[in-house]
């Protein structure tokens, strides 16, 4: 046995390939040891886990295995046997794998994977066989790889992505995995030449086909100004934004264009108007339909729809099987066409607001734009997008990936720069964007290093925003090192308030809770800032009207609130009272919790709404502009006095002061209207108790006092001190 | 004799299983009665006789090997289980059989 043990030590360890390998078979052995072993027994190594053991995946399990279904047969065995033909290829034909294209990579940003949505496709697993017998479908299929790399280059940059929202997994697939690949416009030059092919077939042939040819020519434009539209995003620059909207502009019509030209959804009309006319011929049988569950019949719709959406020519819904990882395989659902077409649309839409952030100017117009995307609910390319743009220096593989990207698409601008270019479009409001964002460049200037010397955008959420915010001076040092540390964490802090917004709704609600913890430690880094020697001489200098307390004990009193820990309290209580408005929405309070909830979000709006005046009485200067630079030079004296220094007038607020002050007294009045809104939602709750409408609920295992603790524990857990937790009795 | 019997029976049980211990954490081949092939290394039999295998993979033909990670067989889907052997200890464990 030692010597087995000693030889095992030398063979095991290994999977050996070819001809190192031989194998002796051991079934007889196991099935001696299946009777021998006592009932629950097991054998098993020294570090074998029961509960390690509990997520092995069950060979066999079609839950479980996803090779358990669908036949074997490789790419190159399906095509010699004809399922994706390049000759012969019709105008219909083409046109129907290009829209199944679209809807498979719709079905992709809704969760499915890409292995079985858009490279079920044997035509995109192996393109280069298009290139002579179907320019057109080879150009649309380059554009749709394209994309897909720069849609999975956008969410996993953007960092809002979770794993119920898309699937990234690209192993086994003509897509680079790691490091992930950036997106290029290598294919922009492709779609315009074939877009070219497609509009001239178009004028020499004749209707039918010539319709055909002209939805063709329209899905090639949408697929270049998709691309080009993620391409601008992606440089995360003014010039790219603006760019981007022009794409975005244009696809939304060409979009229009393409569906109105959809064979799937003319023949999901012909089918809804052909069951419509078996109806009316057979009412009995309409009546025994009408009997089945609905449930039955979405799921044979879903069936049909899972059926029909292989039907397109090189479709082959498990040719991939083998490359869908070892994670327990999710079923592919493949969209509709409707659905396909109704998601890209408000994709397009969402995306449109999300470069609204190019008008951005300051922090509370920034807080302003998220809170106003995240009640959208877009889907997670729309999110990750309106993410990347405004992450700063806290996500910092984020900037370096738009460094690289600007560099490499500026690369690219030089080199093609002396070939002929065919990209451009008699579309006289959008060329100029479009080479703009392919530039990378708003100005058409360029510099030998550029990417490296571009500042960051005005609207991105790092030091400049930050100080703004909170009326500190931008340059290290001018308020002390306390004032400094205390902006580094308010950044990392705010950026992850705005991941937290921009995650999918059942994410966000909980991790804006967890960000409670980050407030708190703020709050102790804004209490020692205001207390500190060098900002306290700052803020008389800089001529603040706040008087700053004697003592520590003083600065905790609410008497002497500081400047900014009265900042931090109303970030903290306005993030607090988004946490709990969110719980209606995920529908998670019962009718008998509504009272107590309503009464806390009363509480926390009154609290944000008394931080608004305080932090307006003090009248900062935005920028921690002296108001004393703001004074007149002193005039000649009349009677020979030289250089009498005149009374300088009292100073007027410059424009970004005046418009920081402006907007806490309007969030002060909005916090205060929402805050009455809640008490008047309280009292109806207690009339409507009152009245017996909604009787008090029968509470077996906790009390009131119970569940209104356990409601708000996360506003109670220490370190949070601001906002003063509210309990039962009050 | 009976109690002579139980101690052979007894003993018979540890070698057998005093043999699947020893080839614990070796690599084998599973053969499953649809064809496919999984390999990894044994972790653990029981009763039922289902095996856990960790770090499984699948051999694709004309493809990489698809990584599974840790899998159970059950007994139903073992058509043939074969021990990874070198060429030198081959003679030594055909008694295994």
């Amino acid at each position: 046995m030692e010597d087995r043990i000693g030889v095992s030590k030398v063979v095991g360890g290994s999977h050996m390939q070819g001809g190192g390998a031989s194998y002796v078979p051991i079934t007889g052995l196991l099935e001696r040891v299946r009777q021998d072993l006592p009932l629950g027994e097991m054998v098993h190594t020294d570090t074998f886990s029961l509960f390690e053991a509990m997520s092995a995946v069950e060979l066999g399990n079609v839950k479980m295995d996803a090779a358990m279904s669908g036949s074997c047969k490789s790419v190159e065995e399906l095509i010699q046997e004809g399922a994706a033909p390049v000759e012969g290829l019709t105008p219909a034909q083409t046109l129907l794998i290009m829209e199944r294209l679209l809807v498979m990579e719709a079905s992709w940003h809704n969760g499915a994977a890409l292995a079985q949505t858009v490279f079920a496709s044997l035509y995109m697993l192996r393109p280069d066989r298009l290139r002579d017998n179907s320019p057109l479908l080879h150009a649309y299929c380059e554009g749709v790889k394209a994309t897909c790399i720069a849609v999975r280059w956008l969410v996993m940059h953007g960092a809002v992505a979770e794993e119920e929202d898309i699937n990234c997994w690209v192993q086994g697939l003509p897509i680079p995995d790691m490091p992930v690949p950036l997106p290029d416009a290598r294919c922009l030059p492709l779609l315009d030449q074939a877009t070219q092919s497609a509009k001239g077939l178009a004028k020499g042939a004749t209707a039918p086909e010539a319709d055909v040819y002209k939805a063709i020519a329209a899905h090639l434009e949408f697929r270049r100004d998709l691309h080009g539209a993620l391409l601008g995003l992606g440089l995360k620059s003014e010039g790219g934004v603006v760019g981007a909207v022009a794409h975005l502009t244009s696809a939304q019509a060409r979009l229009q264009q393409v569906m109105g030209a959809s064979p799937g959804l003319q023949q999901q009309q012909r089918s809804i108007a052909d069951s419509q006319n078996g109806k009316d011929a057979s009412g009995a049988a309409s009546t025994q339909k009408e009997g089945q569950g609905c449930e039955a019949k979405q799921q044979q719709r879903q069936q049909q729809r899972q059926e029909s959406a292989f039907d397109a020519p090189g479709f082959v819904e498990n040719v991939n099987k083998y490359l869908l990882g070892p994670a327990p395989p999710r079923a592919a659902v493949v969209m509709s066409t409707e659905a396909a077409y109704a998601y890209l649309k408000s994709m397009l839409g969402h995306l449109q607001q999300a470069t609204d952030v190019m008008h951005v100017r300051g922090y509370r117009a920034l807080v302003q734009h998220i809170e106003r995307f995240a009640r959208l609910r877009a889907g997670v390319v729309a999110r990750s997008a309106a993410h990347y743009l405004i992450a700063g220096k806290a996500w910092g593989p984020a900037m370096a990936s738009a460094t690289a990207l600007r560099q490499a698409t500026e690369a690219e601008g030089a080199a093609a720069s002396g070939t002929p270019n065919n990209s451009s479009q008699p579309t006289p409001d959008n060329s100029k964007h479009r080479d703009q964002a392919a530039s990378g460049d708003k100005d058409g200037s360029s510099s030998a290093n550029p990417a490296q010397d571009v500042p960051p955008p005005p609207w991105v959420l790092d030091r400049p925003i930050m100080s703004e915010a909170c009326a500190l001076p931008e340059a290290p040092g001018a308020a002390g090192p306390e004032a400094d540390l205390f902006l580094d964490q308010i950044v990392i802090a705010s950026s992850n308030w705005a991941q937290s917004m921009l995650l999918n709704s059942c994410r966000q609600r909980r991790r804006l809770r967890r960000g409670l913890d980050d407030w708190a430690n703020i709050y102790q880094h804004a209490l020692n800032a205001d207390m500190s020697e060098e900002f306290v001489a700052f803020t008389k200098r800089a001529q603040w009207a706040w008087t700053p307390p004697k003592d520590e004990v003083e600065a905790m009193n609410e008497f002497y609130p500081g400047p900014l820990s009265t900042w931090v309290e109303c970030q903290t209580a306005a993030s607090e009272a988004l946490h709990l408005l969110l719980g209606f929405e995920l529908d998670l309070y019962q009718p008998s919790e509504y009272a107590m909830v309503y009464w806390y979000c009363s509480v926390l709006l009154g609290v944000q709404r008394i931080t608004s005046q305080v932090m307006h009485s003090y009248r900062c200067p935005a920028g921690g502009a002296s108001k004393a630079s703001m004074a007149l030079p002193a005039k000649p004296g009349k009677k020979g006095n030289k250089g009498r220094a005149a009374t300088p007038p009292s100073p007027l607020p410059d424009a970004s002061t005046a418009r920081r002050q402006a907007g806490l007294i309007m969030d002060a009045v909005r916090t205060e209207l929402l805050s009455s809104m809640c008490l008047g939602l309280v009292r109806l709750q207690l009339a409507l108790k009152v009245a017996g409408i909604v009787p008090d609920p029968i509470l077996t295992f906790n009390s009131q006092r119970e569940r209104f603790d356990q409601r708000f524990a996360a506003f109670h857990t220490p370190p949070l001190v601001r906002p003063e937790p509210m309990g039962y009795g009050e | 004799m009976g109690a002579t019997h139980d101690q052979q029976a007894h003993t018979s049980e540890s070698s057998n299983i005093a043999q699947l211990k020893s080839i614990l954490q070796r690599f084998i081949r599973v053969t499953n009665p649809q064809g496919r092939i999984i390999t990894g290394e044994l972790l653990c039999v029981d009763k039922q006789g289902n095996l856990v295998l960790g770090k499984a993979q699948e051999e694709v033909p004309k493809a990489e090997p698809r990584q599974m990670g840790m899998v159970l067989v059950p007994m139903h889907q073992q058509k043939n289980v074969e021990l990874q052997v070198a060429l030198g200890e081959k003679l030594e464990h055909l008694s295994l059989q």
